[in-house]
């Protein structure tokens, strides 16, 4: 860590922070829209509406 | 293969409690930013009386209307849809009544603490810290409630609105307890263990979060409930949801530093905040587009239904909210909206576009399922919706208008590069025909809700006239058994049926943002370089500052020179990290109706600042400044001065223990000093003059922003 301070400027933090958000998100987004997880997601998107079941 | 099915209600009187306090503390929260919003146009509406002037009012603006009504609407909201989504009682009954009793108990205290000036002058974190122990107690017990629930569900998979729940939980807790860490002087009495720049930083950063994360994640979670319920269709994308929701929580964490741009915080985090802000678009608009197009296919519906209405205006003000926060933090149109007007425009939009309609439209769309009975007055819910859409835009559009003005004014340089409005009250006076629309369009946002109100009461009056059974109704469902877990379940589907684990990654994701900044700023000493002039204040200065404090003076007054040329002209030399290293609390503000005040020191006589303070048009002709006749009645008390320089000492300034141990004598030595100076200027020589707050008070202002220029051999406690 005390090695990495000295180096902790705009640039160090900007492409650290934008790469790793950016391969967060990307990764996220393709697992989300796999076609076969439609159906698990019609059901979960379905709870608030299904929720009136019970009353 | 069949189960057992388990019977239970859901507590509903808990949610009506928590809904009639929304309405409760909105009027009382609104009808305060009245008051003050009518002083900026006419400051003698203080009518001299302290605990009625702007600065200390303003805080309790801002925190009723945040804490007491948005708060209260929050948990109505999350306590209604919570059990339904899990298909569970509340954990607690009685951890839901101490939450709903102790937050009720939070809010009087801060009624009854800040117009007395009782204060941290923390942004929106103002609060003193007995009441700060007491919010982290609360939102413990409200925490349990949330995730003893979530133990007990009868429903595997957490629905999105409940993962907004979680992430607004777990960081407001860490945003508080981090602004929050002070040493005490007395009960009512701390300074905050960061200062200066670092004190600044872990301000906006809660600041800004406070936004992002009770003011936005829990609103997006009621939104993505409440808008299928209320048009009874799905969200449009449930896909587009977990994107929305880890993108925001990951990146709305970072964005703090946009609130100091400009300033003297180090380059590095400027740079940092405004990047992370403008990424924020994405996410920010991914959710809005996310509810908007929830009513696709039914748009019919939104011209007679006042509760769609409703919420789509709360959405697109989200929208508009979200685009122009981002552009708000490049550092070029920074320049234009930080300090001015500008930004309480989109404060507003945001406030009463977002979260004002949002809590409305949720509260209409609970009216009957509570109480019922239909909604008394459709005509009066409509009213409702034009009356308030009508003064949000004429709020807004006034406030930009001034904003724009703002600085202009303050940046005109004319041929020979000089000021063209060097008096800064030539810009102040200029605003007061928009600080006047700005009270109408709050006028007309606050007749709306009374509107409500007498809706509200008048639906609830036909239910009691009507007999309407209000005790909670028994329900049936199966229990959720380890064996229909998650078997065959990957990734994030897994991680839905997994609360905990779930709630794990929601705090590294924020966590990673807050350490990222804060710790390098701490640890890093070269990120503000040491001053060798620059002293710590003497005792008299010291409670100077206190009473400026007291006064909510930060209010309207900066202090923070930002580089440029214009502010260089006006104000002198820019302000440097290192001036501030024994501000506990910073003070740079956050806006200007009143110029910049961090080189004020020897700008102008004692004498002057004597007069001004009495009444500010004595000195400056059409001054909005309220007047301040009690600081030239009240004795300075100085019980506390020993006290408070043992406490400064501990967080590392360098008073000696001499300095401690002598601090009132030097205060009183300080005193006459100044007093007799005074008298030598042309003030009466009133007996027991050099006893009064306003000697400690010029003190102070003369001592601010001469550091740079004063000898390094100053004595660091004693009589300068």
């Amino acid at each position: 860590m005390r090695a990495l301070l000295p180096v902790m400027d705009v640039s160090f933090w900007t492409t650290i922070s934008v790469v790793v958000f950016m391969a967060y998100f990307i990764g996220l987004t393709l697992w989300t829209y796999q076609s076969k997880r439609r159906t698990a997601f019609e059901q979960a998107e379905r709870l608030p509406l299904d929720d009136d079941r019970t009353e | 293969m069949s189960q057992q099915l388990e019977h239970f209600s859901y507590d509903d009187g808990i949610v009506r409690k928590f809904v009639l306090m929304t309405l409760l503390w909105g009027v009382v929260g609104m009808l305060v930013g009245l008051l003050i919003a009518s002083q900026l146009a006419l400051p003698a509406l203080n009518f001299d009386l302290p605990w009625l002037t702007f600065g200390r009012l303003r805080p309790l603006h801002t925190n009723a209307v945040i804490f007491a009504f948005a708060g209260n609407a929050i948990f109505a909201g999350i306590y209604y849809s919570m059990q339904r989504l899990c298909k569970a009682r509340m954990f607690s009954d009685l951890l839901s009544s101490i939450h709903f009793w102790g937050w009720q108990l939070i809010i009087v205290s801060a009624a009854l603490t800040l117009p007395f000036g009782i204060t941290t002058s923390k942004e929106y974190a103002e609060l003193e810290w007995p009441i700060d122990i007491a919010i982290t107690l609360i939102w413990v017990v409200f925490a349990i409630n949330l995730f003893g629930t979530l133990f007990k569900r009868r429903e595997k998979h957490i629905y999105v609105a409940i993962w907004f729940y979680i992430a607004t939980v777990l960081t407001v807790a860490m945003l508080h307890i981090f602004n929050s860490l002070a040493l005490p002087v007395s009960m009512l009495k701390s300074y905050s263990v960061y200062a200066g720049v670092q004190d600044a930083l872990v301000q906006w950063w809660y600041g800004h979060n406070a936004v992002a994360f009770f003011l936005t994640t829990p609103f997006l979670g009621l939104m993505y409930y409440f808008v299928p319920k209320a048009i009874n269709r799905p969200i449009y994308s449930y896909r587009l949801s977990i994107i929305h929701f880890w993108s925001l929580v990951f990146l709305y964490i970072w964005a703090g530093p946009h609130h100091l741009l400009n300033t003297s915080l180090p380059d590095w985090a400027q740079t940092m905040g405004m990047v992370f802000s403008v990424m924020l678009i994405a996410p920010s608009w991914g959710g809005m587009i996310n509810g908007l197009l929830t009513m696709r296919g039914a748009w019919d519906k939104v011209r007679t239904d006042a509760v769609l209405k409703f919420f789509v205006a709360g959405i697109t003000f989200y929208g508009m909210s979200t685009l122009e926060g981002p552009l708000m933090s490049i550092r070029a149109v920074n320049m234009v909206t930080h300090y001015t007007d500008y930004t309480i425009g989109h404060v507003h939009g945001g406030a009463l576009g977002w979260n004002g309609f949002v809590a409305f439209a949720m509260i209409y769309y609970l009216i009957p399922k509570l109480w019922k009975v239909p909604v008394y007055s459709q005509r009066a819910m409509m009213a409702h919706f034009w009356t308030g859409t009508i003064g949000i835009v004429l709020y807004v559009t006034s406030m930009w208008a001034a904003g724009i003005t703002q600085w202009l004014m303050w940046r005109a340089v004319n041929d020979q590069g000089m000021l063209v409005y060097s008096d800064f009250i030539h810009t102040v006076t200029k605003l007061v025909p928009f600080y006047w629309i700005r009270v109408f369009g709050g006028l007309l946002y606050f007749i709306g809700l009374i509107i409500m109100v007498w809706n509200v009461a008048k639906s609830i009056a036909v239910s009691r006239a009507q007999k309407a059974d209000l005790s909670d109704p028994t329900f049936q469902a199966a229990p959720l058994v380890s064996s229909n877990g998650s078997h065959g379940e990957k990734g994030h589907r897994r991680l839905e049926g997994k609360p905990f684990a779930f709630a794990l990654l929601v705090l590294i994701s924020v966590l990673i943002g807050g350490a990222a900044e804060i710790i390098p700023l701490i640890a890093v000493s070269t990120n503000v370089p040491t001053i060798a002039s620059v002293k710590p204040y003497t005792p008299l200065e010291l409670e100077g500052r206190d009473i400026y404090i007291r006064e909510g003076c930060y209010n309207c007054h900066s202090q923070m020179i930002r580089p440029f040329k214009e502010e260089v002209l006006r104000y002198g030399q820019p302000s440097q990290s290192g001036e501030f290293v024994y501000d506990h609390p910073f003070q740079f503000g956050s806006k200007r109706t009143g110029p910049d005040l961090h080189r004020v020191g020897g700008k102008y006589s004692d004498f002057w600042h004597y007069r001004h303070m009495m009444d500010p048009n004595s000195t400056t002709t059409g001054s909005l400044m309220p007047r301040y006749p009690w600081l030239y009645t009240n004795d300075l008390n100085t019980k506390l001065t020993s006290k408070k320089l043992a406490v400064h000492k501990k967080l590392g300034t360098p008073y000696s223990a001499e300095d401690v141990e002598n601090a009132v004598a030097l205060a009183k030595a300080q005193a006459q000093g100044l007093a007799a100076e005074l008298v030598k200027q042309g003030a009466a020589n009133e007996p027991g003059m050099a006893d009064k707050e306003i000697i400690a008070l010029i003190s102070y202002l003369q001592r601010l922003g001469t550091d740079l220029t004063a000898a390094t051999s100053a004595p660091a406690a004693g009589v300068k």
